[in-house]
């Protein structure tokens, strides 16, 4: 009687937590996954342009571990700045477990806000006052004249400078190119296959041409899916890095 | 009588086994997520009150700057200076209470000489002011933060003392109900009136 009455009442327990837990933390604006180091939600940027930026960003993190990434947003639909970069903040996780060296650029277009949020490990490095700075003097008279993708790539600049570390590229121009994308990845595994099976026949010319593919890279460049997850050894993001609101706000 | 004894029994024996331990552990854990959470509230005030020695000696060498506004801040500054604030505040709905409302009060002038200072362009164009006019800010959005985590935590905590079954382990350890922040943000609310 009395183990019934506790197994019904831990069931009902359960059920209430399942039923309750979408209920959680609904907002107006929704943070987006992380996908990658570049979200440009608000279509600031040509494919050319992010894919710049984000291998950019991959390259410092392969030399520093930092974890810098940009979103742009169409509008925070009425939600606070501050509010919202902490948000995206507290569900990305950018930046190392212990080292906490994450960074957020957020752009939000139809406001014309713009923050800096800063993980609690570089703030030493990357104060209030120099995110106020690189926000003012960089970002600002760049967006002013409509150069997104320009004030973008000096303000990370200015902040990678600060944060020191350096920018590996891969050595190795086709790791590079299959790196780049995970979206590519397939399709570059496709042309590999495509290629044995068709240049396969055609004897030590077949391997020639296959060669050439691989090593003229430029295949997998594509449209460009999303790229978390795996891709070109420092494209994880997102390590567990803790924020606390550092930071600095601005608008153009 | 012989039902209610067994029902004793089965919960005991529940907690006992149950990893919880009926709050018996978790409300160590909430306890000292508090205290965590408090150290970094203190912080972020701390840091907000070391940056305003150089804030005043900045603003002071703007001419004739409103005396009034920055005598406030100056006041603000030292009645916080001289409270005495230890982790026994955390425990103790009055001296939290007092900690807020001296906290608020010079996040309330504070922001009535950011306000101010619009009005002296010499001030605005120069750089330690204007660095330092984002360090403060920075400071208001971390001390924002921290409080919001704070209350956070404490909420955690209380539902573990005062929710059944874990409130038996909650008591054993001889833990209870702790105040907690208002929820309005200092200052945020209402902007600092301005008479032009």
């Amino acid at each position: 009687m009395i183990r019934l009455r506790l197994v019904v009442s831990a069931g009902w327990l359960l059920f209430s937590a399942l039923l309750l837990a979408p209920l959680g933390g609904a907002s107006a604006l929704d943070v987006p996954p992380l996908t990658g180091p570049v979200q440009d939600l608000a279509g600031l940027l040509t494919s050319q342009q992010r894919s710049e930026l984000e291998q950019m960003l991959v390259a410092y993190k392969r030399g520093s571990t930092h974890e810098f990434a940009l979103l742009t947003i169409p509008s925070l639909e009425g939600e606070s700045l501050e509010g919202f970069s902490l948000e995206v903040v507290e569900r990305w996780k950018l930046g190392g477990d212990k080292e906490d060296n994450g960074l957020l650029l957020l752009i939000a277009k139809q406001d014309r806000k713009m923050r800096i949020e800063v993980g609690y490990g570089l703030e030493g490095d990357i104060t209030d006052a120099l995110s106020s700075r690189v926000l003012d003097e960089v970002l600002n008279p760049a967006f002013r004249k409509g150069d997104y993708y320009g004030g973008v790539r000096a303000g990370f600049e200015r902040l990678i400078g600060a944060a020191g570390g350096d920018l590996v590229w891969p050595e190795n121009p086709r790791a590079r190119g299959a790196g780049q994308e995970n979206g590519g990845g397939w399709g570059f595994l496709l042309l590999v296959v495509l290629g044995l099976f068709f240049f396969g026949r055609l004897g030590p010319f077949g391997l020639l041409g296959l060669g050439s593919m691989l090593g003229g890279g430029g295949y997998p460049r594509g449209g460009g899916s999303g790229w978390g997850g795996g891709g070109g050894g420092g494209g994880d993001f997102g390590g567990g890095g803790d924020f606390g609101g550092g930071g600095a706000s601005g608008d153009w | 009588m012989q039902r209610t004894k067994l029902f004793v029994r089965a919960t005991l024996l529940f907690c006992v086994l149950s990893t919880t331990g009926c709050g018996y552990n978790e409300v160590i854990d909430r306890d000292e997520t508090v205290k965590a959470a408090w150290a970094e509230v203190q912080n972020q005030y701390k840091r907000r009150a070391d940056l305003i020695p150089n804030l005043v000696k900045v603003v002071k060498s703007a001419a004739d700057f409103e005396r009034e506004t920055l005598q406030k801040v100056v006041e603000a500054r030292a009645k916080v200076g001289q409270m005495q604030v230890d982790s026994s505040v955390i425990d103790d709905p009055q001296k939290l209470k007092a900690f807020e409302s001296a906290q608020a009060q010079l996040g309330g002038a504070l922001s009535r000489l950011m306000v101010v200072a619009e009005r002296y362009p010499d001030l605005k164009a120069n750089g330690n002011f204007r660095d330092l006019q984002a360090q403060i800010e920075g400071t208001e959005n971390r001390i924002a933060v921290a409080r919001g985590r704070y209350i956070e935590s404490v909420s955690e905590y209380n539902k573990v003392v005062l929710r059944f079954p874990s409130s038996i382990g909650a008591s054993m350890r001889g833990k209870t109900e702790r105040a907690t922040f208002s929820v309005e943000q200092e200052g945020l609310d209402q902007p600092p009136e301005l008479d032009l």
